[in-house]
């Protein structure tokens, strides 16, 4: 993915990428089908999360960056945490949340290479996520904010990633969004409209596959200027 | 599924502008957002199903999840002083009478309480005012002597006036604790000290627990007494919404022959 929004800027402007969404565990099926309807065998757990892998990828590409999450305290989240930690990657805001387990993505391949997932985001740690301290002062160093469009699956969290995108923007800083959406997210009340919000607030868009077409159609029915400036379509894989 | 991004946009904007202002009332809503009383009504108790705001009679308030998503550009004493405030609020009970001090974080108590029939005892004009038009109960403002900004004088009229509440609860911040005592915020008015003798139980408000100043005159603990704190490191354990605001219990060491206890609430 070309860091096409560091155009306008020199090499010696420093640079901070702050995400927010989910971290989740993700266990695979080791063999091919179609859901997870019979007992099967299961590999994992694996780190993950869109957001977690994005900004993961971030660090690893040697870029100052940050996450702002929530986890259980328990051996999944501290799995996250730790593997985030040791890429690069500012902890600082991510809540260990009493009460809640660290949220999870069990994954199936189909033989069309599709996948059906299994999640539990919406009840787990991932609920807590919001702009706590730790968050605000992660936010205030931010000069790029990456929107994740699964991260979008509550009100209070997509009041969330407003406000942090609104505060970044007052600090000059740029926003991109991907949308990455996936079946089994269309029915969350609010995605739709949050997505929507989304693709107006962003300044490089970065959809992907059947989610490229949703945006299109978006974009035709809402006659959307370019507001967006950027937009990168990428393969689905 | 779910609703069109004109109504999600007008949320978010109802969820800020409460968050900002820390009650707003229900028509205020309609004529900022151009809609009728009956969509701000759907929409706040949307906003109170996902635990962002509490109804209160004509109008809406932050819940106390608020922290998690408090206003980036909120100073941390304002953002300290409402967690307090709410910390304070979520301990009462229905028809409690409950004495405040001029304090920030004691003045937001109104603001957050939600338990019926309360009554608050205050000794300044400001205090009065925000409580009257932000809670359902009464609000009894003390009298005596008042400066020309409206902040009392030490004058006995205000400890004569106070004998006549039967205080269940003072709310005082203070500015320093120490093993040896703690000493007062609020410097205005004589009649701290006589609410803190007459209520059942004292809430001692404070933002940090490390703060000393030399010189500052002590009061002695008493067993009524309970400190609540919260600091920067704290608000972490406070935002989880849950709704669960006491994170931990430290029981203070006692001191010697009095025979007492002081519990410390982390907020």
């Amino acid at each position: 993915m070309a860091s096409s929004f560091l155009m306008d800027q020199t090499a010696d402007t420093p640079r901070c990428i702050v995400t927010i969404g989910e971290i989740v565990v993700e266990i695979m099926a080791e063999t091919q089908g179609v859901g997870f309807l019979e007992p099967l065998a299961l590999r994992g757990p694996y780190p993950s999360g869109a957001p977690a892998i994005f900004i993961d990828q971030v660090a690893k590409l040697g870029g100052d960056c940050g996450m702002i999450s929530a986890v259980g305290h328990d051996d999944f989240g501290t799995l996250n945490i730790e593997r985030l930690k040791r890429d690069g990657v500012d902890v600082s805001a991510i809540l260990r949340a009493d009460s809640y387990s660290t949220g999870s993505a069990f994954v199936r391949y189909r033989p069309d290479g599709s996948r059906d997932f299994v999640y539990n985001i919406r009840h787990s740690a991932c609920a807590q996520i919001g702009l706590h301290e730790a968050a605000r002062t992660l936010l205030k160093r931010a000069t790029h904010f990456h929107v994740m469009g699964s991260s979008l699956f509550s009100f209070p969290i997509i009041d969330a990633v407003t406000t942090a995108v609104h505060q970044v923007k007052a600090q000059g800083g740029t926003i991109s969004f991907d949308p990455n959406i996936r079946k089994e997210m269309l029915d969350i009340p609010d995605m739709r409209a949050a997505l929507e919000l989304m693709l107006q607030e962003c300044d490089i868009f970065l959809p992907v596959g059947q989610s490229c077409c949703c945006s299109a159609r978006v974009r035709r029915r809402k006659r959307l200027s370019a507001k967006s400036s950027i937009w990168v379509c990428r393969k689905s894989y | 599924m779910g609703v069109n991004s004109a109504t999600l946009k007008r949320r978010l904007g109802i969820v800020d502008a409460v968050r900002r202002a820390g009650f707003v009332r229900t028509e205020a809503l309609a004529d900022q957002f151009s809609v009728s009383m009956v969509t701000i009504r759907s929409d706040l108790a949307y906003l109170q199903s996902q635990n962002l705001v509490i109804r209160t009679n004509g109008g809406a308030q932050p819940a106390y999840g608020y922290a998690v998503n408090a206003p980036l550009d909120e100073s941390p004493t304002l953002s300290e002083a409402r967690a307090l405030a709410r910390a304070v609020a979520f301990r009462l009970q229905p028809g409690q009478c409950v004495f405040l001090d001029n304090s920030l974080a004691a003045s937001f108590v109104p603001v957050h309480a939600t338990v019926a029939n309360l009554r608050f005892v205050v000794n300044s004009f400001e205090t009065y005012h925000l409580a009257s038009r932000c809670c359902d109960g009464a609000v009894s403002l003390l009298g005596g002597e008042y400066d020309r900004l409206g902040y009392p004088l030490v004058s006995p009229a205000a400890s004569h006036a106070l004998s006549f509440y039967d205080l269940d609860l003072a709310v005082i911040s203070v500015s320093q604790i120490s093993k040896a005592g703690f000493s007062l915020l609020d410097q205005t008015g004589n009649c701290l000290e006589a609410a803190i003798e007459r209520a059942r139980q004292v809430f001692l408000l404070t933002d940090r627990l490390d703060r000393t100043e030399a010189d500052a005159p002590l009061l002695e603990w008493r067993n009524t007494m309970s400190v609540l704190h919260g600091g920067s490191h704290l608000m972490v354990r406070c935002c989880a919404r849950t709704g669960a605001l006491l994170a931990g219990i430290q029981q203070a060491p006692n001191k010697g022959g009095a025979g007492f206890c002081c519990f410390s609430f982390l907020i």
